[in-house]
């Protein structure tokens, strides 16, 4: 098969993107169209579904509510850019699965016909780091030569998360036990990169749902381990992100916050964004201002 | 007291395949490299769990451990048998379900899902912001035939 171009993605923008935190959205279109990407569209997307609460309910359900996604996706010949390592991770293996296991794929393109829907042609599906840091890879400049606002003397503290690299299986990018492609990102983008034991540790959200207090803990001790180290923590996904808000949020017991920001709301930062352009309000409830002062960067919508 | 019962673990093989069950020497580097259990070691331990799983206890289902795997995946990557301990908590939580014995945070989940088509809704707070930002919306229900992929027919 020949290589797909590159610069051309079908955006998907899965559950908690769309209905929780839609400045990441926005912070990605702004970056993507910085970067001379087309983004397409295309309609009827649901949910990927969860790799971790779907997947564990049904398997059979899982796999075909991501088979129905990768069947509209398929219609548009271009890569499927996830903004979410739970969609990447449930998109990508499902594709993967289906790829090598005809069995299974029959069985998932009979219940596809029942809607009319069928997937055939296997669509590639990337995460939006793996498509920023191959393109960075091979032509730094196309990156630094659009950093106006560089994040020089700001201490960032690199959160991977766990589904952008593993299971390694599926995954296939990065290392999976010591994952660096988001500190290259962030050491481009002018920022001073934090190293800490836990980097690689869990943010504990798929638990919330079962047991809060246990949940929260492992999010609120990679906090605690930073709060010394770091100016900000920065997620690749709306889940971590959610996660440490949450963890900091309902925490009294310590005032000191630690900000947290989704990697495309610095890249759209650096890049030269206006701020009310990408509704901080809506996403953050630890203060940010810090950051922004430190970047000067201002907006009433933060007072 | 933990029972064995065979034909669970006939389940349990063949819902993971045959040999899955016997690459597990109980050497604990999954225990040793889960976030969960270093924080709570009498709750939820991932060797265990396998070694009830290659037993056969069929009490697991019922276990409240079942469902405090975060699915990390820091056991899959580190075992040296190439044991995929998500799968198969992933499998052991498919067979819970499927008996109702999901804790309610879960099932409310996968409904939300299923009828749905999203975990969580579109609240008017969100639609407003994403207008402000000239993003497109779906709203539930637009997203058309997702539940006849659902549908299990017969003959």
């Amino acid at each position: 098969m020949a290589e797909m171009d590159q610069t051309v993605f079908t955006l998907y923008t899965g559950c908690l993107i769309d209905r929780r935190f839609p400045g990441f959205e926005a912070a990605t279109r702004f970056v993507a169209e910085k970067l001379g990407w087309e983004l397409k569209e295309a309609s009827g997307f649901t949910c990927c579904p969860d790799p971790v609460w779907v997947r564990s309910s049904n398997v059979e359900t899982w796999l075909t509510l991501a088979a129905r996604n990768l069947a509209i996706a398929s219609t548009q010949e271009a890569p499927l850019l996830t903004l979410c390592n739970g969609c990447f991770e449930t998109l990508n293996s499902a594709a993967k699965i289906l790829e090598h296991s005809p069995k299974k794929a029959e069985t998932v393109n009979q219940r596809l016909q029942q809607a009319g829907l069928s997937y055939r042609q296997p669509v590639q599906v990337k995460h939006f780091l793996q498509v920023l840091v191959d393109l960075y890879r091979q032509n730094p400049d196309r990156l630094t030569s659009l950093i106006v606002r560089p994040l020089h003397g700001i201490r960032l503290a690199p959160h991977p998360g766990c589904h952008l690299t593993r299971p390694s299986e599926y995954a296939q990018f990065d290392d999976p036990l010591n994952p660096r492609a988001l500190d290259e990102i962030l050491t481009a983008i002018g920022a001073e990169v934090v190293d800490y034991p836990e980097r690689t540790h869990c943010c504990g959200l798929p638990i919330f749902a079962t047991d809060r207090d246990l949940s929260l803990s492992m999010a609120r001790d990679k906090v605690s381990a930073l709060q010394e180290k770091a100016d900000a923590i920065v997620v690749t996904c709306p889940s971590c992100f959610l996660q440490f808000e949450t963890a900091q949020a309902l925490d009294r017991e310590h005032p000191h916050k630690l900000p947290v920001f989704f990697l495309s709301e610095l890249l759209a930062l650096a890049m030269g964004a206006d701020p009310k352009a990408l509704a901080f309000q809506a996403a953050h409830r630890v203060p940010i201002q810090a950051i922004l002062e430190k970047l000067e960067v201002y907006t009433h919508a933060q007072s | 007291m933990l029972k064995i019962n065979p034909e669970f673990r006939k389940t349990l093989s063949q819902a993971l395949g045959e040999e899955v069950l016997f690459l597990c020497y109980q050497c604990g580097k999954c225990s040793a490299h889960c976030p969960v259990f270093h924080r709570v070691p009498d709750r939820f331990n991932p060797r265990k769990i396998l070694e009830m799983a290659y037993l056969g206890v069929e009490q697991l289902l019922e276990d409240p451990a079942l469902w405090l795997c975060t699915t990390c995946y820091e056991c899959v990557e580190n075992c040296p048998q190439t044991v995929n301990f998500v799968d198969i908590i992933v499998t052991l939580r498919n067979l819970a379900m499927d008996r109702g014995l999901a804790p309610k945070s879960v099932l409310d989940e996968y409904q939300a899902v299923t009828n749905k088509g999203f975990v969580y809704p579109l609240t008017g707070r969100i639609r407003k912001v994403k207008e402000e930002l000239g993003l497109s919306i779906t709203g539930d229900g637009d997203s058309p035939s997702f539940q006849q992929v659902l549908e299990v027919r017969h003959g």
